[in-house]
Formats: C-alpha cells, sequence, structure tokens
C-alpha cells in the first residue's frame, strides 16, 4: 500500500507540473498581441514594448516557462493587470468561498444518494425503486442553474428560509453555512441522481456475484452482507466518480456563483478571461487544475484502500 | 443403520423462462444419512444445483417450490422462517462451490473472511485466527498464517478452494453440500482435495452430499449415490449397485460411455444420442423414453413408479427387474 | 519425408509488469518463461496429444506455434519450411493448412451469423471466388455429421456438442492438413464426448489430416491420440506412444497424472501415488528439476540438477534421473 501511495502521489506532482507546462504555452496561442490587449489601444510602442519587457514577453519560451516555475514553487503568481495586486493574493481571498461550496455541494448527495442507491438495489422493481429511478433522472436532467434560479425564488425571495445573494459577513461557520444552504443544493442535486444511479447499478451487478452467495451461504446476516461485503466492491466506481466530480465541480460552480452573487474561483476565471487578464486566468487555472488532480489522486489512494486489487496497478 | 439426517420428500421446483416454466425437480425424494458421503451425479440440465440451493434455501429470485417437504432432523426447512433458516446456515448445513476464483470476496483479506464466518463463535478474535491457522493446515496450506493476511487474487485457484473447503468446516457443520467443488480443478489436485475432505469428513463425522458429473469421483469418495436425469431420481443405492449392478438403462448407457471404462481398442466410443426432453412441458411418461434404447410403449405413457431392487437400491424403470 | 510438422526447442517468454518499488524488493525477473524449449514433430495422418495441467504452457505453445504470439526463440516448420522468415501473405495460405480449433464451443461462433454462414466464412476470409458457397457448406456439414437443417440455425439454438461439431466443420472448410483441437470435450456431458471423439477418428481415417489435440483429460487422450507428450511448467517432461506411456509410464508427474483418472468402478484398489502441494508459479520455478518439490521419489540429484533427455527407447523419452520402472 506505501508504495502505491507514494508512486501514486510523485505521478499526480508530475501531472500538475506537466498541465502548468501545457497551459503556460497555450497562452501564446491566443491570438493578438498581449501588451496591446492589456494596455489598451492608446498605449504607444514604447509602453507596450516596457510592458513586454517586465512580463518578459519577449524572452525565448523555455526561459519564460522557467522563470514562471520559479516563481510559482515561491507562490508568486504573478500580478493582476489593472489593479496590480498580488495574484496569489487575490486567489487566496476566493478559495475559501468555493471551497466550502464545493465540499457542501458533494457531502450531501454523497450521504442522501448512496443509500437511496443502495435501498433501490435491494428493494429492486419495488415501489419505492421505481420512484427513485424516476426521480434519479429527473433531477439530473434539470441543469444546476435553473435549480439555482428557482431556488432562489422559491427559497429565498418568496419564503424568505436562506438569504439570497452573497456570502456571510460574520465569521461563525453556521452562519457561512446559513448562506450556503441554496447553493449548495443547486449544484447538489444532479449529484444526488448520478450517484443513486451508479450505486444502484454496481450493486445490483455486485449482489449478484458469486461471493455474496457465499457470505450468505455462512448465514451471514444481511445487513452485513450488503455493507460488508457488497458495498465495499460496488462503491469503488462510485469513488472514483466523486473525485472527478469534486474537481470539476470547481469550474462548474460559477454558475451558482453568478445567480447567487457569490464570490469564488469559477466567477473569478469567468471575469478575467472576460478582460484578458492573462496572469488572474493562469493562478485560477492552475488552483483549478491542481484542485482535480489532488481530488483525483484521494480518490485513487481510498479506492487503493478499499480494494487491494487496485494497488498491483500503476 | 445410522440415523437419517436429511429427507427429502417429493420435492418439486420450476423457474421462470421468458418461454415458459420451466419444470428443474420433479418429484425428488433423498435420504442422506448421518456421517455418509451421498454423491447426486447427472449431467447438464438435470437439476443437482438446484437441489443444493434448495436444500440450503439459496435459490434464485424466480425459481420456487412447487411441492414436497425437506426435513432436517424433523424440522421442515421449506416452512422455517428466513431467520430460523439463516441460523442453520454456515453452522449446521455448510456449503462449498464450484468456481473457486468467483467464490471468495476479492477485497476482503483470507484471514478476515475466516475470521467474519465464527461471528458466532463467542471467542477472542486471536483464537478465531487460531482456529483458521488450524483449518488451512489440515486443508494443505503451507505457510498458513502468512496466507491469511493475503487476498484470493494473489491465491491460485486451488488454493482458493482449499480455503474455501476451510472455511465450511470451521463451524463443523453437520452437513456439508458440494456442489462440483472439484470440477475447476487439475486433476492432481482433485484426487488430493478428495483425500483430505474424506479424512477432514472422518474426524468431524459429518454428512456429505457431493454432487459432480463426473463418475469417476462419486465413485472414488461416496457411499451412496443418487443418479438424477431431467430433473428426476432415476436409480439410487450404494456405489457397489449403482456402479457394479446399474439396472436403470441410462445409467447403464452413462456407464458404458465414460471413456476411462472403455476398451482402448475398442474403436468407435458410445455415445446417447439425443437431447433431454423439453421440461417446460415435460413428458407424462418416463423422461429417458425417448433417448432409451429399450423403451417400449408404455414408457411414453406411464411414468414408472420407484421399485425396490434391494433394501437400499432403488429404481424408477418399467422394465428393470 | 519430412514431418508435417516440426517444432525445435520453441521458448515463449512473457515480460514481467515493470514494478518498480520505491520500497521492498524489485521483481526478479523481467519475463516470465512460459514454454523453454518445447520440440514436437508431428507426421501426416498421425494424432498426438499434449497433455498438461494448469500452468504447464501447452495453450501458450499452441498459439506460439502458428505465430499468434511471438516466439523468442526456436524454429517451426511446416511441410519442411522455417515459418520464421514468412512474409503476411505467406502465411496467411500457412493458415489455411493449419487450422485452429478453440476451446468454447458457442463463444467462439459469432452469435449473429447464421451457421452457413460461419462454416463458409473461412472462404471469405481468403477471398477464394470460384466456389459454390452453398454446396461447400454441405459438404462440410456431411463430414462432421449434421443434417442440412442446420444451415439456417443459429449459434444459440445448438447444444454443446453440435455447436462444437459447426466449430470443426468451419475449421474444415478449406482442408487443412493439421488441426489442434484444444480441449474439444471440455464442458461436453459425458454421453455426448463420443460424438466428437468419433469424428476426430473419422476425419484422420477418411481424410488423412493430422491432429494436435490438447488435453488435461487423460481418459479421451487415450482413445484418439496415437502419441502424447506431457508438458509439466512449460518442459517437455515425457513422451512416446499412448499405449505404452499409459500401460508403463516412467517419469514420476506422469504416473500420478495417469492415477488421477478416477475409474468409476468402486472395486479398483487406489494406488497411493499422491502429489503434494499446488504447482508453483512460473515466477518461482523450483531448482534442478522443477517437479522435485512435488515428487514421491525425490533425490538430493533432482535438487541441483535439470534431467537430461534420456531415450527409453526409440519412439520414448523422458526427462527424470530416476525413473519408476
Amino acid at each position: 500500500m506505501v508504495n502505491y501511495v507514494l508512486k501514486r502521489t510523485i505521478l499526480a506532482i508530475l501531472i500538475i507540473i506537466l498541465a502548468i507546462a501545457v497551459l503556460f504555452c497555450m497562452v501564446f496561442l491566443i491570438p493578438g498581441d498581449p501588451a496591446a490587449i492589456a494596455l489598451g489601444p492608446r498605449a504607444t510602442p514604447e509602453i507596450k514594448q516596457a510592458f513586454r519587457e517586465s512580463m518578459g514577453l519577449d524572452k525565448p519560451i523555455i526561459v519564460q516557462l522557467f522563470r514562471f516555475f520559479t516563481n510559482v514553487l515561491q507562490g508568486d503568481l504573478g500580478v493582476d493587470v489593472w489593479s496590480r495586486r498580488s495574484v496569489s493574493t487575490i486567489l487566496l481571498e476566493v478559495i475559501p468561498h468555493t471551497l466550502g461550496l464545493v465540499l457542501l455541494s458533494i457531502v450531501w448527495p454523497v450521504v442522501i444518494g448512496i443509500p437511496m442507491g443502495c435501498y433501490a438495489a435491494i428493494h429492486r422493481h419495488g415501489l419505492l425503486d421505481k420512484v427513485i429511478g424516476v426521480v434519479s433522472v429527473g433531477v439530473i436532467a434539470i441543469p444546476s442553474f435553473v435549480v439555482a434560479i428557482y431556488a432562489l425564488l422559491f427559497f429565498a425571495v418568496k419564503l424568505r428560509w436562506f438569504p439570497a445573494i452573497g456570502v456571510s459577513d460574520r465569521g461563525n461557520i453556521l452562519n457561512q453555512v446559513y448562506y450556503l444552504v441554496l447553493p449548495a443544493f443547486a449544484i447538489g442535486l444532479g449529484w444526488v441522481g448520478y450517484l443513486a444511479r451508479l450505486v444502484r447499478a454496481s450493486m445490483l451487478e455486485v449482489l449478484g456475484e458469486n461471493y455474496i452467495r457465499t457470505a450468505r451461504s455462512f448465514g451471514i446476516p444481511e445487513s452485513v452482507v450488503i455493507f460488508k461485503h457488497a458495498l465495499k466492491v460496488a462503491i469503488v466506481p462510485t469513488v472514483a466518480l466523486i473525485g472527478v466530480g469534486i474537481g470539476s465541480l470547481v469550474s462548474g460552480a460559477v454558475f451558482a456563483e453568478i445567480v447567487f452573487s457569490r464570490p469564488g474561483i469559477g466567477k473569478l476565471i469567468y471575469d478575467s478571461v472576460i478582460t484578458r487578464n492573462y496572469p488572474l486566468v493562469m493562478g485560477g487555472v492552475i488552483v483549478t487544475t491542481s484542485f482535480l488532480v489532488i481530488c483525483t489522486l484521494v480518490a485513487d489512494l481510498l479506492n487503493a484502500y478499499l480494494d487491494p486489487r487496485v494497488r498491483e496497478k500503476l | 443403520m445410522s440415523q437419517i439426517l436429511l429427507d427429502v420428500c417429493g420435492l418439486s421446483a420450476s423457474y421462470l423462462t421468458p418461454f415458459g416454466r420451466v419444470q428443474a425437480l420433479r418429484n425428488v425424494n433423498l435420504q442422506v444419512r448421518k456421517g455418509k458421503i451421498t454423491g447426486i451425479v447427472g449431467e447438464s440440465g438435470c437439476g443437482k444445483s438446484t437441489l443444493l440451493s434448495s436444500i440450503i434455501g439459496l435459490l434464485d429470485e424466480n425459481t420456487s417450490i412447487d411441492a414436497g417437504s425437506i426435513n432436517y432432523l424433523g424440522l421442515n426447512l421449506l416452512e422455517l422462517s428466513s431467520t430460523k433458516m439463516r441460523a442453520l446456515r454456515g453452522d449446521q448445513i455448510s456449503m462449498i462451490f464450484q468456481d473457486p476464483l468467483t467464490t471468495l470476496n476479492p477485497v476482503i483479506s483470507i484471514g478476515n473472511q475466516m475470521l467474519g464466518v465464527q461471528f458466532r463463535s463467542s471467542s477472542t478474535t486471536a483464537e478465531k485466527r487460531q482456529r483458521a491457522v488450524g483449518v488451512l493446515d489440515e486443508v494443505g496450506i503451507s505457510d498458513a498464517e502468512y496466507r491469511l493476511d493475503q487476498f484470493p487474487h494473489q491465491l491460485s485457484g486451488g488454493m482458493c478452494q482449499r480455503v474455501s473447503i476451510g472455511m465450511a468446516l470451521l463451524s463443523e457443520p453437520q452437513l456439508l453440500l458440494a456442489d462440483e467443488p472439484t470440477t475447476a480443478l487439475d486433476a492432481t489436485l482433485e484426487v488430493e482435495i478428495l483425500d483430505r475432505l474424506r479424512s477432514l469428513q472422518q474426524r468431524l463425522s459429518c454428512a456429505i452430499i457431493f454432487v459432480s458429473h463426473n463418475l469417476g469421483v462419486i465413485s472414488e469418495l461416496c457411499d451412496e449415490v443418487s443418479v438424477m436425469y431431467a430433473g428426476e431420481v432415476v436409480e439410487q443405492g450404494d456405489i457397489q449397485d449403482i456402479f457394479l449392478r446399474p439396472k436403470h438403462p441410462y445409467v447403464q448407457r452413462l456407464l458404458e460411455c465414460d471413456p476411462s471404462r472403455i476398451d482402448p481398442n475398442q474403436g468407435k466410443l458410445p455415445t446417447i444420442p439425443g437431447d433431454i426432453p423439453d421440461l417446460i412441458t415435460p413428458p407424462d411418461g418416463c423422461s429417458f423414453a425417448s433417448r432409451c434404447h429399450i423403451a417400449v410403449p408404455r414408457c411414453r405413457l406411464e411414468k414408472p413408479l420407484i421399485k425396490y431392487v434391494s433394501e437400499r437400491h432403488t429404481v424408477a424403470c418399467h422394465l428393470a427387474s | 519425408m519430412p514431418h508435417l510438422l516440426s517444432v525445435d526447442n520453441l521458448c515463449v517468454r512473457f515480460p514481467t509488469n515493470f514494478n518498480f518499488s520505491l520500497f521492498g524488493r524489485q521483481t526478479r525477473h523481467r519475463f516470465v518463461e512460459a514454454v523453454s524449449s518445447v520440440s514436437v514433430k508431428i507426421k501426416s495422418g498421425e494424432v498426438l496429444a499434449l497433455v498438461g495441467e494448469s500452468g504447464s504452457g501447452k495453450t501458450t505453445f499452441v498459439l506460439a506455434m502458428q505465430r499468434l504470439i511471438p516466439i523468442h526463440a526456436g524454429t517451426v516448420r511446416f511441410c519442411g519450411e522455417n515459418l520464421a522468415g514468412y512474409s503476411q501473405d505467406q502465411l496467411k495460405r500457412f493458415r489455411r493448412e493449419v487450422a485452429f480449433i478453440l476451446q468454447d464451443p458457442i463463444g467462439s461462433l459469432s452469435p449473429r451469423l447464421t451457421v452457413g454462414s460461419l462454416i463458409t466464412e473461412p472462404f471469405k476470409i481468403h477471398r477464394i471466388k470460384d466456389c459454390d458457397l452453398e454446396y461447400e457448406a454441405t459438404r462440410l456439414l456431411k463430414m462432421v455429421g449434421l443434417s442440412t437443417d442446420f444451415l439456417e440455425r443459429f449459434p444459440h439454438q445448438l447444444s454443446g456438442g453440435q455447436a462444437r461439431r459447426v466449430g470443426i466443420a468451419r475449421s474444415l472448410a478449406l482442408s487443412p492438413k493439421l488441426l489442434i483441437a484444444d480441449e474439444p470435450t471440455a464442458g461436453l456431458d459425458v454421453s455426448v464426448q463420443g460424438e466428437i471423439l468419433n469424428l476426430l477418428g473419422q476425419l484422420r481415417e477418411e481424410y488423412g489430416i493430422s491432429i494436435l489435440l490438447i488435453s488435461h483429460n487423460l481418459s479421451i487422450v487415450r482413445h484418439v491420440a496415437d502419441r502424447m507428450a506431457i508438458m509439466y511448467l512449460g518442459r517437455l517432461i515425457e513422451e512416446g506412444d499412448t499405449e505404452t506411456i499409459f500401460n508403463n509410464p516412467r517419469h514420476p508427474y506422469s504416473r500420478a497424472l495417469l492415477q488421477s483418472v478416477l475409474v468409476p468402478d468402486p472395486n479398483r484398489t487406489r494406488n497411493k501415488f499422491r502429489l503434494t502441494g499446488d504447482v508453483p508459479s512460473l515466477f518461482e520455478r523450483p531448482s534442478g528439476c522443477h517437479f522435485h518439490p512435488r515428487c514421491p521419489v525425490v533425490a538430493d540429484r533432482c535438487r541441483a540438477e535439470y534431467p537430461r533427455a534420456q531415450n527409453i527407447s526409440s519412439r520414448h523419452w523422458l526427462a527424470c534421473h530416476y525413473p519408476i520402472s
């Protein structure tokens, strides 16, 4: 297991490095002169040249890449073109909000969706299984921003149960969660459907396997068979999906951030792209990419713990 | 004569397919005595696996028992509540299965599986582990302590099957059901496993119902044998009776077809032409009539009743004397 | 006249997963040798059985022999010609002469094609234009003893024995000289095994086709094969006429193997020539004679030195320091 953890972690680090390098090089594919775009049409050639030199844009790509990496390792992600504030500072302001939103958005579907899927598999063909089936498809089909808007209108504006916009200005956790409820609900609703369906399908497959028959032939109580023998195997594809899902939720959260006017990385990246704020785009994308790689790493490690056969394959 | 441990009376079972209801078991009678090894032999489609699943109560969703009773020490297993039936499984009645590689849970270590099976025992974990090591030694696994921490995919098929047999015998059951446990193993390993099974059985004096399609294996291990064809028992008796003095034409032909009994210089090997009858609408008369070389018109019209050839040797055939 | 098929010192190796460990030992070997120096010769019209249990390498050998998997060392000669230099076209022609029947009868037949299409598929694959497909299909069905009713049936409508026969019919389409049958009776009931074995015998007698039979079932081997070769852990350990070996197996493994054939005769005395333990993994080949950990008559020399082939007679040889008499 230790071997697997080490190998997989090293692989994750290599992936992050490679992803950052590729992202960096992609900036050069964007048409147009960065200096002209950044400084506006009225900038003189001298000002543009000075800008290029200060950004190091006139040096060869490899040198720029190397300089960039050394900066990143020191925590310097560059400087916002407009406000001249450090990119790292800007990111650190918004990351906690997005992180809180993403984590809450995945925790509640896990807590509800996985037991739903288990129940549906055990009571296959029953009434509740059919209801769960229809509901799952329904919630997957509705786009999250539609849910967000309707949730906002109904729960915040009409019923006034939850705040409509923004984040908590008070320090305590409970208040912050209060502001997160509606956005997390909007993003997570589709996930309940995904997880329920996936868990149901995996469980059905596993429950038909010979080793479950063996466990039952020893008179092991059905609850132990389900949770200790079957779920442990069936949950593996779900864990992998959640790992990838959390990573991609960061960018998917942009809809909820816009509808609920919350600060967050998704909105930040979106705004930066529109204003051609390259350093901020780069910084934001590096953060989201790294987050995705780390999430998949954790998911893989968890799977290796659950299913020892995974440890042999790297 | 030892006590009757299991008495299957008139058992009929069927399962649903898109084409209709298949009568997998038809009026099956079987008696298993304490401490004896009973074989059930038959070819594909004869219902032997369904019979074992019925006894241990692990039938598929779409299989149902239509008639009969399964009496274990006086209790009718078919009438027991699921809790009481579950109490018997893994304690008094254990089962081993055919495919060793899929019978064990791939994500739980061998040791934890063997501990899990002892869940009824009030011993400490260390004691349970000790018992597991002991039984693994008995089934011929070297380095048993080390194996407890391994996972099934790290063991060969033969070793997995040894583990399964060990697990089944941990609780020292009264009755062991064995569904073709050596069919998937190499011949040299098969012989060793049969030897170990016999010595374990002698130590525990449990009864075994051993299902196989291999006549040689049955004659090697069992004391008594029942031959099944198309869901029915066609002949039953001691192995001496069945293998040396078979009375049913199917059993006679089956023994003739076994290549190990045939003189190599014979030339063409005998076969039994035809197929088993359609079990969705089984024939009114004898099931074997369509393939029987001595069938008479009565065979196709009337079901043969069970006749006693001697005290323990029965046959279901109109023409058997 | 040269042998129809002549395989000399065939070796097949598989690379192991390159397993670098940060802690703990690395896998010592970069490859595992599944077949080591196996030599086999088949004459025209002869039936040779290759016998062995799991891990013996018999299926790997047969795949390598037909160039379906890469060969590490050794030569394969068919009708005197070395296959090593063959181009793709020449190999294709070789495949017409050597037919391979796989183990799973129903799985090896495409479920969407009728029996008629399946049997005539080889003609289409090898682009043989000037032939009457329907005539060929009927001829092939007749060769394997099936009526023309079967032409329009689908694989799922066939019994195990019938599916096997369709597989054999397909392999006979291009009149091969050699038929390789991998476990032809696996999964068949005893009452229908005879059909297939009789068919194989008939193919040899009426059409002079040579057969390489792979099986772990010794009782059927006795009825069909003229000669047999026994493999253990990738090596040949004994080879000779079938009757000679059955009557007097000299290698301890052959003896144990033959005595593991259980005859349905309750009065037969059981010989105590039993093996213990499991077949070792190919990663951990025992030293010396690799059968020594399980051999009931092992001696010191067996642990140190691999036995060279000994000729008992011109047609019988084995590899053992102390053959049983």
